[in-house]
């Protein structure tokens, strides 16, 4: 699956998943565990090229790496 | 997602497009076979349509020209028909049908309809002519001719069905992408 191209939508937001990561000291294989995603489906959104994202991925996320869902996404204007 | 089983109902599907694309395919190529030959032998169809007693003329030669060049064509658009939906059911079976593709081919389809419905209408006509030809001849009581060539309602419909099947498909392929993509 390719990354969001410039203009595509949702290509402004930004996902800032590594930086959470690597505050937490977390892999991402030991955090798909944790939220029972599969690895490549994490890898997605680590790498920008989701399209959308459930509720319950995020809920997982965040009660996971102890943040907000603000933490994890944000939007960076053109 | 793969199917692990053969649909029988598919595999049946596959075989008998199969069977009808080789059968429709070989006509196609009897009836191209038999424009050159009527070019080559005009003089002899010209002589036995007038032992028979009807008028002839070389418009004639260029009517049956005519008609075999249109039943060619809706036979090589049929086989380009059964094939597009051969497969698309190659793309069910496989568990994977809403796919760009298969709109493309759809849509594809529905156009295959209207140029058949187009390539009807001078079949037709000639049709019609000859018929005119023939009627006060004594061979029209020997040759039938069952002229159908009226406004196809059915076939109408068949192409609106092709061409909204082709949006549900467009739409699904657009909607599973999205569901690809979501976490």
């Amino acid at each position: 699956m390719a990354p969001r191209t410039p203009g595509e939508e949702g290509a402004n937001i930004v996902v800032k998943l590594d930086d959470l990561l690597h505050a937490r000291r977390m892999t991402l294989t030991e955090l798909a565990e944790r939220v029972d995603l599969t690895l490549a489906n994490l890898s997605i959104l680590k790498t920008g090229k989701a399209k959308a994202i459930r509720f319950s991925t995020l809920e997982a996320i965040c009660r996971e790496l102890e943040c907000q869902p603000g933490d994890l996404l944000g939007y960076q204007p053109d | 997602m793969s199917l692990n089983r053969p649909d029988p109902l598919l595999t049946a599907a596959q075989l008998l497009l199969f069977f009808f694309i080789g059968v429709l395919g070989l006509c196609a190529a009897l009836v191209a076979i038999s424009v050159p030959a009527t070019v080559i032998f005009q003089d002899r169809i010209l002589a036995e349509v007038a032992a028979k007693g009807v008028p002839t003329s070389p418009e004639l030669i260029g009517a049956l020209l005519m008609i075999l060049t249109c039943v060619f064509a809706i036979m090589a658009l049929g086989v380009c028909f059964m094939e597009l939906l051969r497969r698309i059911v190659r793309t069910v079976g496989t568990g994977d049908p809403f796919i760009p593709e298969n709109a493309e081919r759809l849509s594809r389809m529905g156009w295959i309809g209207v140029a058949a419905h187009l390539v009807m209408l001078p079949l037709g006509g000639v049709a019609m002519w000859l018929m005119q030809l023939v009627e006060d001849t004594p061979a029209a009581e020997d040759i039938k001719f069952d002229l159908d060539f009226g406004l196809d309602f059915s076939g109408i419909l068949l192409i609106l069905i092709l061409f909204i099947l082709a949006r549900v498909f467009r739409k699904g392929a657009e909607m599973r992408e999205d569901l690809e993509g979501t976490v």
